[in-house]
């Protein structure tokens, strides 16, 4: 067998590295069913998170607002803009958007969203510039170590059995 | 061939590249409602009283309901019927909700009357078609429309009939599977009310049962069997004694203290002797009174003449009848096996009888019919509706699907789970 030389090689990590990135850009860019720009919602107008996030203080997971939600003001503002149009036909056929999740955390991790939120953490803190952000990105990396830092700072518990359960 | 070199190179390349996380993020979709059912809170469930229509029973159900979807059936502590039991039956009805052949949309014939070509149509669509047809019958008079449904109770049956005679048809056929027409039958017969008796089991010292397995299928199961618990256990000095006659061993019967096996649909026989019994010794104060009873044919069934029929031992019956008397309050069921046979109205009203004969009627730990229409007395001339209305019975409904056939019916609608032509014995 021939040995591929040594240009080859540089070549072959090259692109090994140029599809990575493109991964990363990727997920940079998570596309959505719908345009739905967090800017214009909550900076422009003012809205605040937990009116669509209702389930914050109450549950594990902050939630994703329903079509109802949506359609509380959609069904009289801006109906002619194409990207309501399509939340419209969603609620004419009842059928939920199906968004793309862009904020996760690992699966060997347990964070209760109502805990933080109900200890009074500004939901900016681990989602910032989301209120300027006209596309959803996760901008944190959600490290333990990053986590642990608030955590020791503010005195709350950094047990293991917290976060891993 | 890659050399070790190169492909630590290569390794270390695609560890360091991996760092960047790039290909461990697999797009995954988050899923909102549409609209959110209410008092919801995401990951908790929310539990919905409701009633088990597995059988006739109708036992009260709790439903836990997880972000739109039932997932566990249990039975409702505070339901009357079952008390927070619930029989297999009920455990599984959450495969029938979510059977794959489960029909969740109107479907149109597209074949001949038979052929199974079916079309799925929108709901809009089987409306207009269905409003179509009977705007077209609701002028002829008497007007040919047919309602057949279950057996409906409540409210359900106030709509049903108001809405029948609001379009001035009074085709009303209920049909019930588990159908109770002996059942009826006998105690129109013998207590004047056509409807299924309640009966204390929990309260009484001696049960007579003829061929019913009320512990396993028979009536209201769940009720039944609660109620026998409660029966050998509850009374601190009183465990019951409990006779079971039938052709049988069943597992009702093998929970017997004593089982005396009979001939096939001989348990009105079997009933007759065991009156005979106690009217001829005068072991109770019906038993006394019964003189009438006893001229008009009861003095033939005696001990010995009812032991060739039945099989059963003259002595050991007449044991049993003495037990009975000397143990009140003493209960006599009949169920399905007894009810099943060609006589099975005349095996059940003699085994009513016995109920009579021990003078149980609407007393603790005998047999009693609640007051269904006394207790709806504030709708006025409406209260009947609210009772449950009389079974239909096979012949009535067998009458029905010959008119179909026959092509009389200008048009029938039907509600429910039975499907009688489907279901009917070809007979």
């Amino acid at each position: 067998m021939l040995r591929p030389g040594p240009k080859a090689t540089i070549l072959a990590s090259l692109l090994a590295l140029l599809l990575f990135g493109a991964a990363v850009a990727a997920r940079a860019q998570t596309s959505q069913p719908i345009l739905y720009s967090h800017k214009v919602h909550v900076s422009s107008y003012g809205i605040d998170c937990r009116f669509c996030h209702t389930e914050a203080t109450k549950s594990t997971s902050a939630g994703i607002p329903s079509v109802e939600k949506c359609m509380i003001c959609h069904r009289v503002i801006a109906v002619d803009h194409p990207e309501i149009k399509k939340i419209a036909q969603y609620w004419k056929e009842k059928k939920p958007i199906p968004w793309n999740r862009v904020t996760e955390l690992p699966d060997h991790t347990y964070f209760p969203h109502k805990r933080m939120v109900n200890a009074g953490v500004p939901c900016l803190t681990c989602h910032p510039g989301i209120d300027k952000a006209d596309v959803a990105v996760q901008q944190r990396d959600f490290t333990m170590g990053w986590c642990m830092d608030c955590h020791r700072k503010r005195g709350v518990s950094i047990d293991c059995w917290t976060c891993h359960v | 061939m890659l050399d070790r070199r190169d492909f630590l190179k290569l390794g270390g390349a695609t560890a360091f590249a991996a760092l960047f996380g790039g290909c461990d993020k697999i797009p995954k979709k988050i899923i909102p409602f549409v609209i959110p059912p209410e008092n919801h809170t995401l990951g908790e469930a929310l539990w919905y009283a409701s009633e088990c229509r597995q059988c006739p029973a109708g036992c009260g159900i709790v439903v836990r309901v997880s972000e739109g979807r039932a997932k566990k059936i249990e039975g409702n502590p505070l339901h009357p019927v079952n008390r927070g039991k619930l029989c297999a039956r009920g455990q599984a009805a959450l495969q029938s909700l979510y059977h794959p052949e489960r029909l969740a949309r109107p479907f149109a014939l597209t074949g001949p009357r038979g052929s199974g070509r079916f079309r799925e149509i929108s709901w809009e669509e089987a409306l207009s078609l269905l409003l179509g047809e009977m705007k077209k019958i609701r002028g002829k008079a008497p007007t040919p429309l047919l309602m057949l449904t279950e057996p409906m109770r409540g409210h359900r049956n106030l709509v049903a009939a108001r809405f029948m005679r609001a379009f001035g048809s009074p085709g009303r056929v209920a049909w019930d599977p588990f159908g109770q027409d002996a059942f009826l039958a006998a105690n129109e017969a013998v207590f004047g009310v056509r409807d299924v008796p309640e009966v204390d089991i929990a309260r009484t010292r001696y049960l007579l049962s003829f061929s019913g397995d009320f512990l396993e299928t028979w009536g209201s199961p769940v009720h039944y069997a609660r109620a026998y618990g409660a029966m050998r256990q509850d009374r601190a000095t009183v465990r019951g004694k409990f006779v079971h006659l039938g052709p049988r061993l069943s597992m009702t019967a093998a929970s017997a203290d004593l089982f005396l096996p009979i001939a096939p649909g001989t348990d009105g026989i079997a009933a007759l002797g065991i009156a005979h019994v106690l009217v001829k010794e005068k072991l109770t104060a019906q038993a006394i009174g019964a003189s009438a009873l006893w001229n008009e044919g009861l003095k033939e069934f005696t001990p010995e003449v009812v032991a060739k029929k039945t099989g059963a031992s003259p002595r050991v019956l007449a044991y049993v009848a003495r037990e009975f008397a000397g143990n009140q309050p003493g209960l006599a069921m009949a169920g399905n096996g007894a009810a099943g046979c060609t006589n099975g109205t005349f095996n059940l009203a003699c085994v009513a009888l016995l109920n009579v004969l021990a003078g149980n009627v609407g007393m603790p730990g005998g047999l009693s019919f609640p007051n269904r229409v006394a207790a709806f007395a504030r709708y006025g001339a409406e209260a009947g509706l609210l009772a449950p209305p009389p079974e239909s019975g096979y012949p009535a409904v067998r009458g029905a699907v010959g008119k179909m056939r026959g092509g009389d019916s200008g048009w029938r609608s039907c509600r429910g789970r039975p499907t009688p032509l489907s279901r009917f014995p070809p007979r």
